[in-house]
């Protein structure tokens, strides 16, 4: 059972609200602490890790 | 005969020899006290040499330290040089990209370092194709980009992956950002974390990587507890953990409450401890509600805590450099301090920076009990509270049995010096009626004592003889009417002694009553006290049952964003 | 989820465990771990009725019971069964509590004001509250089953 979930409108309108202030608040953060300059630079495409699960290492006490 | 007699010119002869050899004694005395003043000058002089000598030779020895140092130092700089200067050249490429605030330097630094020559000179070193991979992405270079890539992975997994979710996190790709931390997080080992993981756990569970890696992540941890799990001893000791961590926030029956009990009740200390820990359960339940409502706002100062992991990366001595890159440090730290072996080798244990490995027990246990200790943000708590629940329910249904099992059935009063039983109350009149028949019986047993004494009833029946009698001696009845007079007060006397122990005890009787309705009042509300708190058992299972793992995050929102 | 491909030696007791119900013998924290699983509905169920029977039980039914037990426990060792079962007794008035005494396989009922045996005794109040189906006693613990089948441990 979710808690933040409710089926009256008001809740919801609430949980928005608040949702809707947490990603702005995270916007914030996320524009105060890039660095413009590299962020420009990037191409449209993303380089991503490849498809194939990437295999743990073997123990590291080695 | 005649020789005995000593001639006096010999005798003073002898004197004078005497005295000449008692004065040669005192000489040689006085030489010899000399010598001893000498000798200790010379042994002064003797311990002074040595110490001189010592020093020499230490001084000398820390000389010939420093020169080793220096020697060596050199040729250590040089193997660094040969075997891994270009280590350091890679890393001030990176930083040259990654610090640089001018976009055309940026530009610059990346088109001189999309080449495939850099992995060719540290091909072994794993900060070298990355920074190749990312030179040709700003270069819009997608086949060496990916080339350069793979072989990074190939080099070290983890570490790449941790560099390019970093990155791509301080360059606003929030998408890649999220996947590369994903695989970072598969990739760990739960039993053996790198320290860093503290932040990183930090910066999902506050959304610093977005509300997606929030819960992608999260599950990556879910996973985690699973396989620690299979270990038997690892729930066992969260609970065991969870109970202490739950029992500590008990509190003390108020100091006002109960006052008849405590004083009547024999077993007060059962009934204490009963409540105590009956009323427990609102103050656990009210616990987690209070850390559950508290709100999650993402904060600059995760986000730079995370940024700055990626300099501490980068910056950080590959781990086949660091036997070379010790000894330098070492080294140096001899010659600094002018070849002292022993006080360079400890400073150089104080640098050391901490290397261990956390596991991820001792982090969860970090997270949710001591929160204050480890400085987790509020949403890691959370999310380490949600990934505990059920060790915490098992934890406090334990609690709770325990504390069913030990409430008091019997509860024993004491009063005065009567005892009785009661369970909850209802058989008060019967304990009236035994307080009263044990006050009377005290009573009785007083006024029985009180009796008059021989020489009171001596005095009646002296009365008695001196009335007969005094029919003889007219006198004798003054005599008897003193004797009945003597009975009479001591008769009256008796009375009010008994009407005085009978009013006492009948004080005693109210006392007793009184305390009596008091404490059985006590002990009914001590069960409704009791079963009114019990209930809240239910709160706290009820509120634990309640949390889903996607409690801490904004799940209504997050699950319709998340759908890809 | 990738795991470490060495298991530690205690692995083997739990995987052993899901195989199959054969007898394997548990000691320490994975008997502890094994005698806190949820019990079966079916098991939970079978002490409830044992009300529902007159003040002295027949053979037959105790016998039911003890199966009962055995199936529950099917995986262990009969040494590490429960010693007794206590459960409220809803006869009458004056019967508080029954108890089933697992070795000597007998039913007793008790009366209010009268104490069990000993091992038993400390089990008598739990037994009596309302969140708890029965109580399984044990020689050192008692664990208290509730209608769900999760199970409280109680060292002390």
């Amino acid at each position: 059972m979710n808690q933040g979930k409710a089926s009256s409108p008001v809740v919801l309108n609430r949980n928005k609200s608040s949702e809707t202030q947490f990603i702005e608040k995270l916007k914030k953060v996320e524009e105060e602490t890039t660095n413009s300059a590299l962020a420009i630079q990037f191409p449209d495409w993303d380089l991503t890790p490849p498809t194939t699960l990437l295999k743990r290492k073997r123990s590291k006490l080695l | 005969m005649g020789e005995r007699v000593i001639r006096t010119a010999d005798l003073r002869n002898m004197e004078s020899y005497l005295n000449n050899l008692g004065n040669s004694v005192n000489i040689v005395a006085g030489q010899i006290e000399n010598v001893g003043a000498d000798l200790n000058n010379t042994k002064n002089t003797l311990d002074q040499l040595i110490n001189e000598f010592h020093q020499f030779v230490r001084s000398d020895q820390l000389q010939k330290n420093v020169q080793l140092a220096e020697t060596r130092l050199v040729k250590v700089r040089q193997e660094l040089e040969t075997e891994y200067g270009h280590y350091g050249d890679v890393r001030r490429r990176v930083n040259g990209i990654l610090q640089a605030v001018d976009t055309s330097l940026i530009k610059k630094e990346t088109i001189e370092n999309a080449s495939e020559d850099q992995m060719l000179a540290a091909p072994r070193y794993w900060l070298a194709p990355c920074l190749i991979a990312l030179s040709a992405w700003i270069n819009d270079n997608k086949e060496l980009a990916e080339k350069a890539m793979n072989e990074a992975i190939r080099r070290d997994n983890e570490k790449t992956a941790l560099f390019f979710a970093l990155v791509t996190r301080r360059g606003a790709r929030y998408k890649a950002s999220r996947k590369w931390l994903e695989n970072y997080f598969g990739l760990q080992d739960p039993h053996q974390l790198e320290r860093e993981i503290v932040v990183l756990i930090d910066g999902f569970t506050n959304g610093i990587f977005g509300p997606d890696a929030r819960i992608k992540c999260g599950k990556k941890v879910e996973s985690w507890i699973e396989e620690l799990s299979q270990k038997v001893g690892f729930v066992e000791e969260q609970r065991e953990q969870w109970k202490v961590a739950l029992e500590s926030k008990s509190k003390k029956v108020d100091e006002e409450l109960y006052p008849y009990l405590r004083e009547f009740g024999k077993n007060w200390g059962e009934i204490e401890q009963s409540l105590e820990g009956v009323k427990l359960h609102k103050i656990i339940a009210d616990y987690f509600q209070d850390v559950f409502a508290k709100e999650v706002t993402p904060v600059k100062s995760i986000a730079v805590a995370v940024d700055a992991l990626l300099d501490t990366l980068v910056s950080r001595f590959d781990d086949e450099e660091l036997p070379l890159r010790r000894d330098e440090r070492l080294l140096s730290l001899v010659i600094q301090e002018n070849g002292d072996q022993e006080r360079a080798e400890k400073l150089f244990e104080e640098e050391k920076v901490i290397e261990n490995q956390i596991s991820f027990t001792q982090l969860l246990t970090n997270f949710s009990i001591h929160p204050e200790v480890s400085n987790a943000s509020i949403a890691t708590q959370k999310f380490s509270i949600s990934l505990s629940k059920d060790w915490i329910k098992s934890a406090h249904e334990d609690l709770t049995a325990e504390n069913r099992a030990n409430v008091p059935i019997d509860i024993n009063l004491s009063i005065d010096q009567w005892e009785g039983v009661t369970q909850d109350g209802t058989n008060e009149e019967e304990l009236i009626v035994s307080i009263n028949n044990h006050v009377e019986k005290r009573r009785n047993a007083a006024l029985s004592k009180v009796k008059l004494g021989v020489q009171h009833w001596a005095g009646l029946i002296g009365g008695i003889l001196f009335t007969l009698t005094g029919f003889g001696v007219p006198f004798l009845f003054i005599l008897a009417g003193f004797c009945y007079l003597y009975f009479y007060l001591g008769r009256r006397n008796l009375r009010s002694r008994k009407a005085h122990i009978s009013s006492e005890f009948d004080q005693l009787s109210k006392y007793c009553t009184e305390n009596l309705r008091a404490s059985i009042a006590e002990v009914v509300d001590y069960r409704r006290d009791y079963k009114e708190n019990d209930a809240n058992a239910q709160l706290v299972t009820e509120f634990l049952d309640g949390i889903s793992p996607e409690q801490y995050t904004f799940s209504s929102f997050d699950s319709a964003r998340s759908v890809q | 989820m990738r795991r470490p491909l060495l298991h530690s030696k205690t692995n083997t007791q739990l995987s052993s465990r899901t195989e199959s119900r054969t007898k394997v013998e548990y000691t320490g924290l994975a008997l502890e771990k094994r005698l806190r699983q949820k019990r079966s509905l079916n098991y939970v169920n079978g002490f409830t009725q044992l009300d529902a029977g007159t003040v002295t039980c027949n053979h037959t039914e105790i016998d039911e019971l003890i199966q009962k037990i055995k199936n529950e426990f099917s995986d262990l060792q009969p040494y590490h069964y429960p010693i007794g079962i206590i459960a409220k007794c809803y006869l009458g008035d004056d019967f508080i509590v029954h108890t089933l005494d697992t070795r000597l396989e007998i039913v007793k009922h008790y009366k209010k004001g009268e104490a069990l045996p000993s091992e038993m005794d400390r089990g008598k109040s739990l037994a009596l509250h309302p969140s708890y189906e029965f109580i399984e006693v044990y020689s050192d613990t008692l664990r208290a089953v509730s209608s769900n089948g999760n199970v409280a441990i109680i060292k002390r």
